[in-house]
């Protein structure tokens, strides 16, 4: 699976003379539908970056990111004895937390629809008026608000995780069609309100009907 | 425009990969590890349907309980489904305030009811007049009440009851042939044939003119059944299912000294050991358990898990290690397992 610092994946397994060769996925699914505990941690710390960001991606600076990504791991225990070997473990993972943050974002527009709040949603914690990038990201992120959230999804997947359009349908479940009508959805929605922000205006032209 | 949108995707990556929320891997880590027990299943699907079935049997069936009698009231009688049949006479007002499985509570509070009541083990039957009250024990038997004058007449045919109310002592029994006539307000009337103790029973009535007068008559012996091992022990769950853990602890221990030797004796240390456990007293959890092993049970297996249990919490790891070894190797598809299996690891 491809995107952006997926193969980092690695780099959070723990790196000792001592430690053996790690478990091949299909064994630690094994391991971890015979309910082993040993597994059920390996699979946290290897995969626990890739699902972070893929969380991270769709999601923005959500406060209860941490929460959401604890939640796919919890998900993916529950449902271990349906994982088959035919995708690999990464992306089953990662769909699952694309059907995480979807309920999250789901729940986030109820909400919103309410409580007529927007701005408690964005990732105010890392923002710095004086970064322009930061401003960027922020509209970025405030424009995604107001996508729906299968559009807003395929969005994040392709332009900010860097996947491929067959990589999304995997991820998401649904046909390469399907991915490119919400694509083409999610994208004119997004530049016709960036071409309106003057943040991103720059960056954003009009969008095209092509 | 794609690849705008790509470059702006990528500045927002970067830019979240070095300013956005951070993963601490170790910390997420070990949040899993407490967030995986906590919701990891602790029983096989069918084991959750099956265990889930049967509580919801017994829950049923303890909320149902014994089917309550019923009855209809026609042609001046009130004719219970056990064959029991009050006669009301003329002008007569009762009022039923209670039916069960094994009786019926029933307030006369007027006129004259005659009774013919059939007997089974554990029936309940009371009639109520005013101050008074008749426990029937079995029996045919006429019984009338007289408001203005307070008076409360009962004229046995067969068998005995048990009346209590003003001017009787704590309880006065009448074994047919007998008569009794009391007044709340004056006293006791008309009791030609005084009748014998009260311990007498409805099945083994006592000889006429065999005790003293009401007024002298012996103190009642519980005439209530002494609760049984299983009453206990069903009065003992009830009390835990209602989060009255103190009372559930107290019937327990009853039951156990009561009935030693008794099934639902072993059950009762099994649940002790539990309810110890749950409470975190784990010594009595540990004691209670112990024994409950040595006696040997349906419920071994899951008192070995939470001895093993038990043992880790209160810091004795090696034994609790020990046991847990063997439980896994001696049941490794156990559901239990996975519980004792992370002592090992």
């Amino acid at each position: 699976m491809g995107g952006r610092g997926l193969d980092e994946a690695a780099a959070s397994e723990p790196k000792t003379d001592e430690t053996p060769k790690p478990l091949a996925d299909e064994d630690l699914m094994a391991g971890v539908r015979r309910g082993q505990a040993s597994a059920a941690d390996a699979l946290f710390r290897r995969y626990a970056t890739p699902v972070w960001r893929t969380l991270l991606w769709v999601l923005g600076d959500d406060p209860e990111l941490e929460d959401i990504h604890q939640e796919v791991f919890v998900q993916a225990l529950r449902s271990a004895h349906r994982f088959r070997h035919d995708a690999p473990l990464q992306s089953w993972l990662c769909a699952i937390a694309v059907n995480c943050a979807r309920s999250r974002l789901r729940y986030r527009r109820r909400r919103r629809w309410l409580s007529f709040v927007i701005d408690d949603e964005l990732p105010e914690a890392s923002f710095d008026p004086n970064d322009a990038t930061a401003c960027r990201v922020r509209a970025v992120y405030l424009l995604l608000d107001q996508l729906d959230p299968d559009s807003r999804i395929v969005f994040s997947l392709r332009f900010i995780e860097g996947l491929s359009l067959g990589e999304i349908a995997d991820v998401t479940g649904v046909s390469l069609g399907t991915v490119k009508r919400r694509l083409r959805r999610g994208r004119d929605r997004f530049t016709r309100l960036a071409s309106q922000d003057p943040d991103l205006r720059p960056l954003c032209p009009e969008p095209s009907h092509e | 425009m794609s690849d705008e949108l790509t470059q702006l995707g990528e500045e927002v990556a970067q830019h979240l990969l070095r300013k956005g929320p951070q993963l601490d891997v170790d910390r997420g880590a070990a949040r899993w590890k407490r967030t995986r027990q906590s919701s990891a299943p602790r029983a096989s699907k069918p084991l959750a349907f099956a265990a889930l079935a049967m509580v919801a049997v017994v829950l049923v069936l303890w909320w149902r309980g014994p089917t309550p009698l019923t009855y209809v009231v026609e042609h001046g009688s009130m004719q219970f489904s056990d064959g029991t049949v009050f006669r009301l006479a003329k002008d007569t007002s009762t009022q039923v305030k209670r039916v069960d499985a094994h009786g019926a509570e029933i307030e006369l509070t007027k006129g004259e009811i005659t009774a013919d009541v059939r007997t089974e083990p554990g029936a309940r039957w009371e009639l109520r007049a005013g101050p008074y009250a008749v426990q029937v024990t079995g029996t045919r038997f006429t019984m009338a009440w007289d408001p203005p004058a307070h008076r409360l007449t009962v004229v046995m045919h067969e068998g005995s009851v048990v009346v209590r109310g003003p001017h009787l002592g704590r309880a006065h029994a009448l074994t047919a042939p007998a008569r009794l006539a009391v007044s709340s307000s004056v006293g006791i009337l008309d009791d030609p044939a005084p009748s014998p103790a009260v311990a007498s029973t409805a099945t083994s009535p006592a000889p006429p003119h065999a005790a003293p007068s009401a007024s002298t008559s012996p103190p009642l012996p519980q005439t209530t059944p002494a609760p049984s091992a299983g009453d206990l022990l069903q009065a003992a769950q009830a009390a835990r299912l209602q989060g009255d853990a103190s009372r559930s602890r107290q019937l327990l221990q009853r039951l156990r000294m009561a009935f030693p030797q008794s099934v639902e004796a072993r059950t009762a240390t099994f649940m002790s050991g539990r309810m110890h456990f749950d409470a975190g007293h784990h010594a009595a959890a540990i004691s209670d358990l112990r024994a409950y092993l040595t006696q040997g049970g349906p419920f071994s297996h899951e008192a070995e898990v939470l001895l093993i249990l038990a043992l880790n919490d209160a810091g004795q790891v090696a034994e609790a290690k020990a046991r847990a070894k063997r439980l896994i190797e001696a049941r490794p598809n156990s559901a239990h397992a996975r519980r004792v299996q992370e002592l090992l690891e």
